[in-house]
């Protein structure tokens, strides 16, 4: 890898955060509508090694607060606040740095593997594709270096799945493949934005597994995109629970998951399927709608959905405010933080074992 | 009579069948396939045209014996041109003569029809090829740069261009052209053909304007084509986001993934318009004076000669069909999804 050119120079490693996001706010201009305001003041770090899961439903912000780091949002979206890599900001960077940033530094696997690999193209030619935006190599090199990509995800037959087209590939093969692209420059930061939602239980596992064990060989920061706290719980380091474009809950895993303190986050557990239950059980949904971003509510954005919602709620919105350190909610009526733990028994796991 | 003509197409649809089964690759049994579909469809076209000029009124052999002629002369003539025969008969007797070789002859020069064709056919040729290559030149590079930024100054100047030019039929166009470069500004000739055998830059500079008539109103179709399929595929596509997270700049995105995407749907809109490209050199020949087969087959078909029309509309039938027979191949060259078959 002496080829390669990072674009940021990784300092000291250890503790210091790779990805440090402050105050991001997105608000999309619309012709003949009122602008909407899809992220509401987002802070957070990731550090190297480490997975941070952003979970929430869909029009929560948190897919438009990834894109907003790499540029990718539409010339509509006025993006606000700091996102640093190390030093180097982010907000406002002109595009041409930033295509040395994208797919170099931080990288992207996205939702449909099916629709997001491009079907008249081998998969050999798209990951060679990622490795020549950012290494300055030889054909021959690049070639190698592609083959050598589906081998780390554990393709088989990678050689003759190189010359191979995205129809040839089964969801978890086209998933692999695009998690090779990704890794094509050794990320530093590492995004999934809901990257197993269209695979099925079994293949979403092993893109996981593969995940994860990719994240601790390269040492990269993983930041997952999901709306499945199931999920979030057996793979994350950290949850971070977005609605309406706010963070509700920020914990550790295992804090959260053994102390739920803000009613959406609970009403989201309580919507996980579990095995013990009798079947038949209708599960606990959450009534309601999203909020509507155009107008943002002058309370709490969830106190219309929320059973502990009390005047106060309607009238001044609670701030995201650390408990104890490293676990941070945003409401007035929280939940009682110990002993009601029927909620938490959540699927199988790796991360989040111990209190599952 | 009929056996032998029956024997050709049989031993023609052998022929194919014998292709597919020498060549064990899908591509070349497709190609065999889609040949035999062709020369089927072309033959059908003939007997169709044919029946259509036999139902047509007048009588050829008395207009060929001119004013004074006495009925046994007419009637002579009649023989000797075929014309007592009833038309299927006439049909299968044209058919087998075809098979040797044999076009006829004109009924108002006596000219053989394979001569006369052989004389006008290059010069459609050139006029055809020249303004399909010459719209795909300025189409493509046109809307790609459209698509860019949609929406943007020079998207919206193409549009603008585009749609007048749209709007404009061709033989309008080419009075127009000839008006401004000819008569006024005297830079090209408004009629004749310089012959290829003449020299090339006179023959280019004696085809310019039939070939821009013929070639801009298609260039405006295809560029208000390709750039609305272009900008879709870069809004909807998820491999185009896919593309852009990679690093890879503007122009990349629109060549490497969107263009080749959206070359598929253009290549069937091409496909579609060939039929239609060949059709409009009837008027645009006239227009110009070019000596082709557009002109051949006008001036046939006012003078009654059946023959010249019937071999005249067979060969720009079989230029349609012949050139959706290569785009069909062609989408199977280009698309893997179709290269390898579906799973």
């Amino acid at each position: 890898m002496s080829t390669m050119t990072p674009t940021v120079a990784a300092p000291d490693k250890g503790s210091q955060a790779v990805l440090k996001v402050k105050d991001l706010r997105v608000v999309f201009s619309r012709a003949g509508a009122p602008p909407l305001h899809a992220v509401n003041g987002l802070s957070y770090e990731v550090r190297a090694g480490r997975t941070l899961a952003i979970i929430g439903e869909s029009g929560s912000g948190k897919s438009v607060s990834v894109r907003a780091l790499m540029g990718l949002l539409p010339p509509s979206a006025n993006i606000t606040g700091s996102a640093k890599l190390f030093d180097t900001e982010l907000i406002g960077m002109n595009e041409k740095a930033m295509r040395r940033i994208r797919g170099n530094d931080i990288a992207m696997v996205f939702q449909d593997p099916a629709r997001s690999l491009n079907p008249t193209m081998s998969v050999g030619a798209q990951i060679g594709e990622a490795v020549r935006m950012h290494l300055r190599i030889g054909r021959k090199e690049v070639a190698d270096r592609a083959v050598e990509l589906l081998k780390l995800v554990r393709l088989p037959a990678a050689e003759r799945r190189y010359h191979e087209y995205p129809h040839q590939l089964s969801g978890g093969m086209r998933q692999r493949v695009m998690i090779a692209i990704a890794l094509a420059a050794n990320p530093k930061v590492l995004i999934a934005d809901e990257a197993t939602t269209a695979l099925d239980v079994t293949t979403q596992a092993q893109i996981m597994e593969l995940l994860v064990d990719l994240q601790d060989r390269l040492g990269t920061a993983v930041v997952m995109i999901s709306h499945d706290l199931a999920l979030a719980a057996s793979y994350a380091d950290d949850v971070m629970v977005m609605y309406g474009g706010k963070v509700v809950e920020h914990a550790e895993t295992k804090a959260l998951f053994r102390s739920v303190r803000h009613p959406y986050t609970r009403a989201l557990m309580e919507a996980i399927p579990q095995l013990g239950v009798p079947s038949h059980t209708t599960l606990r949904t959450i009534s309601g709608e999203p909020p509507d971003l155009s107008v943002l509510p002058l309370g709490c954005a969830f106190r219309a959905r929320c059973g502990n919602a009390s005047d106060t709620c309607a009238t001044e919105a609670p701030l995201l405010e650390e408990s104890e350190p490293g676990y941070s909610y945003a409401c007035w009526h929280p939940c009682r933080a110990e002993g009601d733990t029927s909620v938490l028994t959540v699927g199988a796991s790796t991360k989040g074992e111990d209190i599952l | 009579m009929t056996a032998p003509t029956l024997n050709q197409v049989a031993r023609t649809g052998e022929r194919s069948s014998f292709l597919g089964r020498a060549s064990g690759s899908p591509l070349m049994r497709l190609v065999a396939r889609r040949l035999f579909v062709s020369i089927l469809i072309v033959w059908a076209i003939s007997a169709l045209v044919f029946a259509m000029l036999a139902a047509m009124p007048g009588d050829v052999a008395r207009n060929q014996a001119g004013m004074g002629a006495s009925e046994e002369q007419v009637d002579d003539l009649r023989r000797q041109l075929g014309l007592d025969q009833p038309p299927v008969a006439r049909y299968f007797l044209w058919l087998s003569a075809v098979f040797r070789g044999d076009f006829g002859s004109s009924l108002i020069s006596g000219q053989p029809i394979s001569t006369l064709v052989a004389e006008r056919l290059p010069v459609t040729m050139e006029l055809v090829l020249l303004a399909f290559v010459v719209s795909l030149a300025i189409a493509i590079p046109v809307a790609v740069l459209a698509a860019r930024k949609p929406g943007g100054i020079f998207d919206r100047g193409v549009m603008v261009v585009s749609m007048t030019l749209l709007a404009v039929p061709n033989y309008v166009l080419a009075l127009l052209l000839v008006v401004v470069f000819a008569v006024l500004l005297r830079m090209l000739p408004a009629i004749g053909y310089v012959p290829l055998s003449e020299g090339i830059i006179p023959n280019l500079i004696s085809v310019t304007l039939p070939v821009a008539a013929l070639a801009i109103p298609l260039a405006a179709f295809y560029t208000r084509f390709l750039r609305g399929d272009l900008v879709e595929v870069m809004n909807s596509q998820d491999y185009v986001e896919t593309a852009r997270s990679k690093g890879a700049g503007p122009w990349r995105v629109l060549w490497q993934h969107a263009f080749r995407n959206s070359s598929f749907g253009m290549l069937t809109i091409v496909g579609l318009n060939i039929g239609g490209l060949v059709g409009g050199t009837v008027i645009i020949e006239q227009i110009f004076a070019m000596p082709g087969l557009g002109v051949m087959l006008l001036q046939g078909a006012l003078s009654g000669d059946s023959p010249v029309v019937l071999v005249c509309v067979i060969i720009f039938a079989a230029v349609a069909v012949g050139a959706n027979l290569v785009v069909d191949l062609m989408y199977a060259v280009l698309d893997p999804r179709i290269r390898y078959g579906s799973h």
